[in-house]
């Protein structure tokens, strides 16, 4: 019909981004104790191979892989096992393992292993995105001939990926070698936004020389999403339920290619990440090296605590993070960040009518039309919401976020996902 | 810990956790805004009794919309400004002499019988003030056409629309000079409608502030152009078209109501040229100015269908 170019729609945010590019990771005070849960990632919960009053250092497995869709959970910090207990995080509920700080600073290196899948797999690393998909089954036996390194942080508020860049550059790029003699990439990408492009200069030539492509995306929201990315990069789409490497594609977070630089070169399993503490309730914002299982208790106190009383702590930004319903969680794997925002910074006005301005159309970067899903779910018409293609939704609240009658579309979407889903799910049985 | 704790006041809800500052509120009131520019202008070409139209008929709206909301008992809503955009609009189409009886009638057509009838804002098959006017037009045209020139004396005139005639391709010899055209001196007819320099200066702060796409506007005044031209094969009689009678205000203010036109930006523009389009065949085949509020009345009805077949493409499919 008329429609044959998708437009990439995307809008645009306040990235709050300013105030913590510059700021270089530093390290915190180390926590009394953590809490580690033993499914930061997607898949099957790993099993623990430690019991309460197990001496551990920082660095020995607590938690052993289960199956091919899992991941090795190892302790953050020196210390004693004195709780194997279950917390809730959000919706699940999840294992988890304390550890108390014996300050002792002991380290527990990891052993060598033949190939470089088997590194990556025994120092538990996860795609650090967010998605905490495990590393090493990406790469399996990868016959894909691009791979994408995803830097394109375009969550405000979120820094981490940017400092990776500007910290350990080198780094990244000796991994990125060593993955392409692996895995013969014929193209690596790296992604940045285009408001980076002027601080972040300094790279054009160490990636030249290296034979990494710069690829530089618009400022708009969400393009560090996986599927716009990928449109971005190689001009293809991912159709409903496929994955990049259907297309041959293989993509990862920066900060998880450091993640592999430490196993690799370091022999340090995954124990500690960077985060951005950002937003406008903290005192001192910061771009923090935490022990994973960290609490955000603590984490908070490491930058001066409050500034105003904060309404909303996210793990993760403000657009697609969660929402804290207390500070006591512990940082996993894939957090990016934590953001603190005041009442004033992240009030939401009352819904008022759809004026049908089409913001949320023109914004929606997968091309749907935000609004018709979310009036035919409440409706009650799935069907009609399934047409207009709900299931292919990224949930990245763009719709939300732009629409002037503050109509939560997002959540009316996700529930029409979730029961169209178990609608499908039904008719198979 | 510092002095300031957190509580989490809502249920754990799902992002995104911030919003754009932009309301919909705010949006109407930069449409009040821009619509400060042809009221200028008219009250400065037929003076202040414009202005009393002008309170008078959103005075009207108003409180239809409110009492309408008490009798549904729909009280809690708050204003959004909607209603009175419409009664503003309503009193620039029309003349200077309307009598108030007319805006009191032209408002129930436009606020009661569009707009709430079909379910408040949003849900308006037709745009309230061009259906109000279309149809004042067709039944009360004695009371709505008595067209004034600016000044003083209240000398009744025609509107260079209506100097041109119908089913014709040349201009008469007579006809207004270009200036008074455009910047709408001794021009009779709708009072907000004559100043076609104030109109643009209109067009240039929506379009600054975002609130309405350039394209709309500028299809609609281009496909009239362009049909003229093709019709007359006259570059001045195309010209004075686009200069005279309602067009670049309704292009400006109507057909980029978000309400009554397609979703998508594609869907916009085919909208657009068929408003341009028709108005032009109408203004050559029959014999009554108003040519612009008739085509986006029919083009109102076929929103559904361009609606239809101008869906995004889905990523992926
Ligand atoms: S949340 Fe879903 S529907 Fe909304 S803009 Fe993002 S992809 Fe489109
Ligand atoms: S952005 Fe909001 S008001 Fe505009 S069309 Fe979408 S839902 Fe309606």
């Amino acid at each position: 019909m008329l429609n044959l170019k998708l437009r990439l729609g995307g809008i645009k945010l306040q990235k709050n981004k300013e105030e913590t590019n510059q700021l270089k990771s530093v390290e915190g005070d180390m926590p009394p104790s953590v809490l580690i849960p033993l499914s930061m990632h997607i898949g099957k919960e790993a099993k623990p191979v430690v019991k309460v009053g197990d001496q551990v250092k920082k660095g020995t497995l607590l938690a052993e892989r289960d199956g091919l869709i899992s991941a090795n959970i190892h302790s953050s910090i020196s210390g004693k096992v004195t709780q194997l207990t279950e917390i809730m995080i959000g919706q699940r509920q999840v294992k988890a393992i304390k550890i108390e700080n014996d300050y002792l600073n002991q380290l527990e290196l990891l052993a060598q292993e033949e190939t470089l899948e088997k590194v990556i797999a025994a120092a538990g690393i996860v795609g650090l995105g967010g998605a905490g998909f495990p590393t090493d089954v990406k790469f399996l036996g990868s016959t894909c001939d691009t791979l994408i390194i995803n830097a394109a942080e375009c969550e405000p508020f979120l820094t981490t990926d940017r400092r990776v860049i500007c910290e350990y550059l080198e780094e990244v790029i000796a991994v990125l070698n060593l993955l392409r003699d692996t895995y013969k990439y014929q193209h690596i990408t790296l992604v940045i936004e285009k408001h980076q492009l002027a601080s972040l200069a300094f790279i054009k030539e160490p990636l030249e020389q290296a034979n990494i492509t710069l690829k530089i995306v618009g400022n708009h929201y969400p393009q560090g999403a996986e599927k716009i990315l990928i449109k971005n990069v190689s001009q293809q789409e991912l159709t409903l339920g496929r994955i990049p490497k259907d297309l041959s594609i293989c993509l990862t977070n920066i900060s998880t290619i450091y993640a592999i630089y430490q196993a690799v070169y370091k022999q340090l399993p995954l124990t500690e990440r960077t985060i951005t503490v950002s937003g406008d309730a903290i005192a001192v914002k910061k771009n923090l090296r935490v022990p994973i299982g960290t609490s955000v208790e603590w984490i908070i106190e490491q930058c001066g605590g409050f500034s105003k009383q904060p309404e909303k702590v996210i793990m993760g930004g403000p657009m697609m993070g969660r929402l804290l319903p207390s500070l006591s969680e512990p940082i996993l794997k894939t957090t990016g960040g934590i953001t603190c925002l005041s009442s004033e910074e992240s009030l939401i006005p009352t819904e008022t009518s759809c004026i049908k301005c089409s913001e949320c159309i023109n914004g929606c970067p997968v091309g749907l039309m935000p609004i018709l899903i979310s009036k035919a779910y409440r409706e009650g018409n799935l069907a009609r919401a399934q047409e207009l293609g709900a299931l292919n939704c990224i949930d990245c609240g763009a719709c939300s976020y732009i629409c002037p009658s503050k109509i939560d579309i997002l959540s009316d979407i996700k529930q029409a996902k979730s029961e169209i889903l178990k609608k499908i799910e039904r008719e198979k049985k | 810990m510092s002095e300031f704790s957190y509580v989490l006041r809502d249920k754990v809800m799902s992002g995104p956790h911030i919003r754009s500052s932009v309301t919909s509120l705010a949006i109407m009131k930069q449409v009040m805004i821009a619509l400060l520019f042809p009221t200028v202008a008219a009250v400065y070409f037929f003076g202040f009794k414009v202005l009393i139209l002008i309170v008078i008929s959103i005075l009207i709206a108003n409180l239809l919309e409110m009492s309408w909301h008490y009798f549904r008992k729909k009280s809690d809503q708050s204003n959004d400004l909607t209603a009175t955009i419409t009664g503003w609009l309503l009193a620039l189409t029309l003349p200077v002499t309307v009598p108030v009886w007319i805006l009191i009638v032209g408002n129930f057509l436009a606020i009661l019988f569009i707009k709430e009838l079909s379910g408040g804002i949003g849900y308006n098959l037709f745009n309230p003030a061009v259906y109000a006017r279309v149809l004042l037009k067709l039944f009360f045209s004695d009371w709505i056409t008595n067209w004034v020139s600016p000044g003083t004396d209240v000398v009744t005139t025609a509107t260079p629309l209506e100097t041109i005639g119908y089913f014709r391709t040349t201009l008469p010899l007579d006809f207004y000079s270009w200036t008074d055209l455009f910047f709408g001196f001794n021009l009779g007819g709708p009072v907000g409608e004559t100043s076609k320099a104030a109109l643009i200066l209109a067009f240039l702060y929506l379009v600054f502030k975002k609130i309405i796409n350039p394209w709309v506007p500028l299809l609609v005044i281009f496909s009239c152009f362009g049909t003229m031209f093709l019709y007359s094969g006259d570059f001045r009689f195309a010209s004075a078209h686009v200069l005279s009678g309602a067009l670049v205000f309704a292009a400006i203010f109507m057909v980029t109501d978000y309400t009554t036109t397609p979703y998508t930006d594609r869907g916009k523009y085919l909208f657009a040229i068929g408003c341009g389009v028709l108005t032009a065949i109408l203004r050559i085949i029959i014999d009554l100015p108003g040519g612009i509020g008739v085509a986006i009345l029919l083009m109102n009805l076929l929103t559904p269908i361009i609606n239809r077949y101008t869906m995004t493409r889905i990523y992926g499919s």
